[in-house]
């Protein structure tokens, strides 16, 4: 039996070749911006601040006013996010330390002050793991 | 050809499909969703002797049990998206196309589908695009050279079944 090549099958392979094309460049344009995380401050659950994060950002540092002199203050960079300094009695979100991936945040309670790193940073994804 | 047949042949075809399934799920991976597709060839082969429903009937099946048996739960979405958007391209192929596509060609056709069924299954999960395109590339050259080995697997078994075993139902 010999195996016979039909002009159909030059179309399976050239199709095959611009997906890889498409998927390569894709991946390229993707890649420019797979690290999409942003800080969300929430405060009581109402008042919300979302900043994004991105590469080379100049560290900021936001007060946040949780209302009759009670403050939080929150310094976001590039590589993490924590609360700097605040005049809760517990100090458990000082004391919480640096959030850096999405998922992660920080509670004051007496404050009712939430940070929360949201979206997606895929240097670090795991998806791998699961799909698999 | 009696109801009772088809139904014992096609039970058989499945639990081959099945076995192929599962072997392939003790062979070592290179990168995660990159596989032989055995299983493709008694897709390919019930699309010749049967017909494009049974063929759909017979992945649909073999996705399910197989990935119950071998694997975790949430292989059942991949496998059926990837399985039938393959048999939905290859039935197309292969019955619209038959002259201009060799076996080989519209199993290779197959196995490119069979991933892109996956991966957008895959992406739709995970709400990312970018799991398509960076797993596209490998998969669809893995595709190249598995979807032609299979062809060429599913060639011979084909002519066996059509000259042995149909011969005297089919002409």
């Amino acid at each position: 039996m010999k195996i016979s090549i039909k002009i159909g099958d030059i179309f399976v392979y050239a199709f095959a070749v611009v997906l890889i094309i498409i998927s390569l460049t894709g991946m390229y344009l993707m890649g420019l911006n797979n690290d999409k995380r942003s800080v969300v401050i929430e405060v009581d659950k109402s008042d919300s601040y979302s900043i994004e994060i991105r590469e080379g950002m100049e560290p900021v540092e936001l007060r946040v006013d949780a209302g009759g002199g009670r403050y939080n203050t929150v310094v976001i960079t590039y590589e993490e996010v924590r609360i700097e300094e605040a005049n809760c009695p517990d100090q458990l979100c000082v004391k919480t330390g640096a959030i850096r991936s999405p998922g992660q945040a920080i509670v004051c309670l007496p404050h009712k002050v939430t940070v929360t790193i949201t979206g997606v940073d895929e240097r670090q994804s795991d998806i791998d793991d699961i799909a698999h | 050809m009696g109801r009772v047949r088809d139904m014992v042949i096609l039970g058989l075809i499945i639990s081959q499909a099945l076995v192929l399934h599962l072997l392939e799920g003790f062979m070592p991976v290179l990168a995660p969703g990159m596989k032989l597709g055995l299983a493709n060839i008694m897709t390919l082969v019930t699309l010749a002797i049967y017909g494009f429903k049974e063929a759909i009937i017979v992945v649909s099946i073999r996705s399910v049990l197989g990935s119950l048996l071998g694997g975790s739960v949430t292989a059942i979405l991949y496998s059926l998206a990837g399985g039938i958007l393959s048999c939905l391209v290859m039935g197309g192929l292969y019955y619209k196309y038959r002259p201009y596509f060799s076996i080989m060609g519209i199993s290779t056709a197959g196995a490119i589908f069979h991933n892109i069924g996956q991966l957008l299954m895959a992406s739709w999960m995970f709400g990312s695009v970018g799991i398509l395109f960076s797993y596209l590339p490998l998969l669809t050259v893995t595709a190249l050279g598995t979807g032609f080995f299979v062809g060429l697997a599913s060639r011979y078994m084909i002519k066996y079944l059509q000259h042995r075993w149909f011969a005297c139902e089919r002409g």
